[in-house]
């Protein structure tokens, strides 16, 4: 994973992608205890103004298939994990990646979602493996409830909350 | 898993955490490729039979 992100760094400070955050599985692992996952979704900024998503993924396809990278379906394989690359659908999202947090993953620098972003992510695309991953979020008390609440009220979502809750949550 | 267990993993670094999700991955592929071996030796072993 480390080399992975190496090479994600090297691609942004290339100028193919602006800021990146780690969403999904991996970016949970970043609060919680490490589950199962066989990919990592990573959230881009696509530089350029006037580039549609799909051009500027191409781009980023292109960069990294002259590295040797081999796509494989949605994702690209990055050394040994395969990557898909997703450019913000929706205000959540972008809002997300704007407050991304910096971190360390061991002597790499690299970003994450926040935990209450991850939840309302999880809450919004709501399969049942989002469903899990937002009750292990509260089993571990990794998430600011207040925080949540406010992310939840401002992007429409406190009604699919408040079912949630009700299903799984006994509130 | 145990609560205490959850707890002590979910407090390593991410660095730590990174390296264990790769060892979950290779055991989850591991694991998929038996299954689909022994799926294919069990049909090879009793084919379907036709009426």
């Amino acid at each position: 994973m480390k080399d992975t992100l190496e090479i994600i760094n090297q691609m942004q400070a290339d100028g193919v992608i602006g800021k990146y955050a780690i969403g999904g599985a991996v970016g949970a692992t970043f609060y919680l205890e490490p589950s199962a996952t066989l990919d990592v979704d990573i959230f881009v900024v696509l530089p350029g103004p006037s580039q549609s998503s799909l051009v500027s993924l191409s781009s980023i396809y292109e960069y990294l298939t002259k590295r040797g990278c081999k796509p494989e379906g949605e994702h690209i394989v990055i050394e040994t994990w395969p990557v898909q690359f997703l450019s913000p659908n929706g205000m959540l999202e972008k809002e997300a990646l704007s407050e991304a947090i910096q971190t360390d993953a061991g002597g790499v620098s690299t970003w994450v979602l926040k935990a209450e972003h991850l939840v309302a992510i999880a809450l919004q695309t709501g399969r049942k493996k989002d469903h899990a991953r937002i009750l292990q979020f509260f089993e571990q008390k990794a998430v600011d409830r207040d925080k949540l609440h406010k992310i939840l009220a401002r992007h429409g979502l406190l009604t699919k909350w408040t079912n949630f809750k009700k299903r799984f949550l006994d509130e | 898993m145990s609560d205490e267990r959850r707890k002590r993993l979910a407090s390593l670094s991410f660095g730590e955490k990174l390296k264990l999700l790769e060892k979950l991955r290779d055991r989850s592929l591991l694991l998929a490729e038996a299954r689909k071996k022994l799926a294919e030796k069990k049909k090879k072993d009793n084919p379907e039979r036709r009426g």
